[in-house]
């Protein structure tokens, strides 16, 4: 039994028989309220600790990362594009204290602007400091790069929506990443619709109280509803705009069709002024991150299964998150 | 600015580069097959005349451009061309298919002839003949023909001028001066015609008028006078014969006067006004001189008289009438009419003068009446006369002028060409100017380039910078994320820059190579 449900069965006899002792709370740590009890065991769950990791009823899956994948703040600490995927982390965190800001869709206006690499590396930067718990949802329903790269031919949100599956028991842990991940499920003609449903919404909204950060990735607005339909879910939304390539207009567009008030910032991706400007100076901090790199251990890459480079290790599961 | 700048020529630079590579390796290439052409230059200067001008005035201008642009006709005439395209051969490809007229305005085309100022302001006295051909040693035989040209028609231009001037001249001369002959034939016959009525003989009418006034009065005078004596003989006459007719005359009594005495009476008398008039006038005065004249006839009949006289004694008895008159008496009346027929004669005569006096008179007078319309004529023919004379006299001058300037000009001390550089054989082609052609076309390259390129990033309208994703979206930009390029990615991004260095170090070459060659070829 996972520490998480036992606490939760606790809490079910107090509120029967007030006068039972309140359940304490995973070990070593204590909060005065039930959520923040809850959302401890569930930090403690999801530190990586083996130990805590039994307490969780996630799936882990361990996934194969490639140079393909572009996940500097992962794989290129020291490089230019992961200080600045530090500096949106920063910032993010900066908007979150004057505003509500837990839910956030990735979104571009054209395909190929790079929304995909900037949530992965958004993630993994949010984390690897302060370790908050990270949700990444796959909401692109017609056609997922994620789910295609991280968990194919497996359920997801589409089933959750249509079929009310729990959502827990689909999530996945994903090693070495060490953020949850949603998969957009199957291709779904109506997806639109999926998405504009209130279940999609509660469902997100159930999704946020659970996690730290819940980033959402979506189809790109120009050709499709879906992100505007989304952008109505979530506390904000961030355009990812990809240098020298995607048209000034389409980007005024689509942020016309997200709506302004939505949007809390844009993302300019694959800037080669940036490239300028960090090779003239990372040679002077690089060199001491380069050091600290090499001493680092190497990236987990588990034995391949000849499937995509995606082996699972899977936990039985245990957890039904409230409804 | 000077950022965005930069980007922009990054950004676009095979924009840039390369329609730059292709016209400038392009134009030098149409150059290459645009055959050089040659300039020879002669430069003549106009050496004035020898003899100062306040001596011998030039017939003929000394403007440069006057003198250039009449030359021009003359040596740049289709049969002078004609004869040195024959001559020299020249555009032996175009002869076969093009009409000589053609050939002839190719010619005119590759000729120039210019002045050449020396200071500003300052007359030109210097021109250049130029010819451009393909062959520099053609060039230089045809500037030195045409300088030949221009220089021996120049010589023969202004003899023909100077000659033509003074044969000009000359028949001018010869009718203003038949013109002014006839004139003065007619001012001669006017002259003749209304000879005493000209205004100059004016005061000779006068003078001789006023003579004949006095002669006149002299005429009347005398004419009174002897009028008066006429008078005083005839009283003398009836007085002798009345004398003579009394014959007896009383003893008693007194005796009467005898003429004697009345002659002694009218003798004192006349002296007595004689005295008279001498208190009033003097001894030139007519009155007193015909008083002296009339005192000296009586006092010589007084004489008469009293040599008379004694013979007939103191007393005499008158002669009855029917006796013989005194043959004393006779005499003296016989005196006094000869006297009065001498008197009768002057009288005549006196009056016959007076009328010629008087028509004469006339005659002057009307000539003094005519003397203004004479006058009046003669001033309109003396006035043209005059004109006549003085552009007689105008021409006349000219004429030598003229025909001192003949002689200079034939002498060639006049003003003339002299050549001071000679046709030159260039060795450097004057056109096409090659290196200023390729890089004008490098220019042009550039220049097209950069409009390809300005186009190119109007139409681009993706985001290149965060200051333009900041200026234009009004949404907040949190961040600029570099490219993430994974090994191979970046492999190819260098491999992509190695060629883009090479293909840009091509084009460069390729550009400084054509500039080369064109700088080479110059030489």
């Amino acid at each position: 039994m996972s520490r998480l449900f036992e606490y939760l069965r606790a809490l079910d006899r107090q509120i029967e028989h007030p006068a039972a002792a309140k359940p304490s709370g995973s070990k070593g740590i204590q909060h005065d309220d039930d959520a923040g009890q809850i959302l401890s065991i569930l930090h403690l769950a999801q530190s990586g600790d083996p130990a805590a990791e039994e307490s969780t009823n996630f799936a882990v899956a361990e996934v194969t990362l490639v140079a393909e994948d572009r996940l500097a703040c992962h794989a290129e600490p020291s490089s230019p594009a992961a200080h600045r995927y530090r500096l949106l982390r920063v910032r993010l965190r900066e908007m979150r204290k004057v505003r509500n800001l837990k839910t956030v869709l990735i979104t571009s206006a054209l395909p190929q602007d790079g929304k995909t690499t900037v949530l992965m590396n958004i993630a993994t930067a949010l984390r690897q400091q302060a370790r908050d718990s990270v949700l990444v949802v796959d909401g692109d329903l017609h056609r997922s790069s994620l789910s295609g790269r991280f968990s194919p031919r497996s359920i997801g949100l589409a089933e959750c929506v249509k079929s009310s599956v729990d959502p827990s028991s689909v999530i996945k842990h994903l090693q070495p990443l060490d953020w949850h991940f949603l998969p957009a499920g199957t291709p779904s003609e109506n997806a639109s619709e999926l998405l504009q449903s209130d279940a999609a919404a509660s469902i997100i909204h159930r999704l946020s109280s659970c996690f730290d950060w819940v980033l959402i990735d979506s189809p790109p607005v120009a050709p499709l509803a879906d992100a505007v339909s989304l952008a109505r879910h979530v506390d904000g939304t961030l355009f990812v705009i990809k240098a020298d390539v995607t048209p000034f207009k389409a980007v005024e567009q689509a942020v016309s069709l997200i709506g302004r008030k939505r949007v809390i910032g844009a993302v300019l991706n694959g800037t080669q002024e940036t490239d300028r400007l960090y090779d003239r100076y990372s040679g002077y901090y690089g060199r001491d991150d380069a050091k600290r790199q090499s001493a680092a251990p190497p990236v987990h890459t588990p034995p391949t299964d000849g499937g995509g480079g995606l082996t699972q290790k899977i936990i039985p599961r245990e957890l039904h998150l409230p409804a | 600015m000077l950022d965005n700048m930069q980007r922009f020529a990054f950004r676009r630079r095979w924009w840039l580069g390369v329609p730059a590579c292709v016209v400038s390796v392009g134009t030098v290439i149409a150059l290459a097959f645009v055959p050089s052409q040659y300039t020879s230059e002669a430069t003549l200067i106009i050496v004035q005349q020898q003899i100062p001008e306040r001596y011998v005035v030039p017939t003929t201008t000394t403007d440069i451009n006057t003198v250039l642009g009449a030359m021009a006709g003359e040596v740049l005439s289709r049969t002078r061309l004609l004869a040195i395209i024959d001559s020299l051969n020249l555009y032996s490809h175009q002869k076969a298919r093009t009409a000589p007229e053609a050939l002839v305005d190719l010619m005119r085309r590759n000729i120039t002839m210019a002045p050449v100022a020396k200071t500003p302001g300052r007359m030109v006295d210097a021109f250049s003949i130029s010819f451009t051909a393909d062959d520099p040693r053609i060039a230089k035989e045809v500037t030195g023909r045409l300088t030949d040209v221009f220089i021996s028609e120049n010589i023969k231009t202004r003899t023909d001028q100077a000659t033509t001037t003074t044969g000009f001249l000359r028949e001018q001369v010869e009718a203003a001066k038949q013109k002014l002959t006839d004139h003065e034939e007619r001012l001669r016959n006017f002259k003749m015609q209304y000879l005493g009525e000209l205004p100059e003989q004016q005061q000779g009418n006068l003078n001789i008028l006023g003579g004949l006034h006095s002669e006149l009065d002299n005429i009347m005078t005398a004419l009174n006078r002897a009028r008066q004596q006429k008078l005083y003989l005839e009283s003398l006459l009836n007085e002798y014969r009345r004398l003579n007719r009394r014959t007896v005359t009383a003893a008693v009594g007194p005796s009467a006067e005898s003429p004697l005495q009345l002659a002694q009476r009218d003798l004192a008398r006349m002296r007595s006004e004689l005295v008279q008039l001498r208190s009033r006038y003097t001894e030139n005065y007519p009155d007193v001189v015909y008083k002296e004249e009339e005192v000296g006839k009586q006092e010589a009949v007084v004489t008469r008289l009293a040599q008379s006289e004694p013979r007939r004694g103191p007393t005499r008895q008158p002669l009855p009438p029917s006796a013989d008159p005194d043959p004393e008496a006779n005499t003296a009346i016989a005196q006094l009419n000869s006297q009065l027929n001498a008197n009768g004669l002057e009288i005549e005569d006196l009056t016959r003068s007076r009328a010629k006096v008087s028509a004469e008179i006339e005659h002057y007078q009307s000539r003094l009446n005519l003397a203004p319309v004479r006058e009046q004529q003669l001033t309109a023919m003396l006035r043209d006369y005059d004109l006549l004379k003085q552009n007689y006299t105008d021409l006349l001058h000219k004429q030598l002028q003229a025909q001192l300037a003949g002689n200079l000009e034939k002498r060639q001390e006049g003003q003339q060409f002299r050549l001071v550089d000679p046709p030159n054989l260039p060795l450097m082609a004057s056109s096409p100017k090659r290196l200023k052609i390729s890089l004008g076309g490098l220019a042009a390259g550039l220049v097209f380039g950069l409009a390809l390129a300005v186009l190119a990033d109007k139409r681009d309208s993706s985001v290149h910078s965060e200051q333009l994703l900041s200026e234009r979206l009004h949404v907040p930009l949190i961040v600029a994320i570099p490219r993430i390029r994974t090994h191979e990615e970046q492999r190819a991004v260098f491999r992509k820059r190695v060629l883009e260095s090479v293909a840009g170090s091509l084009l460069i070459l390729a550009i400084l190579a054509a500039q080369l060659h064109v700088i080479l070829q110059r030489g």
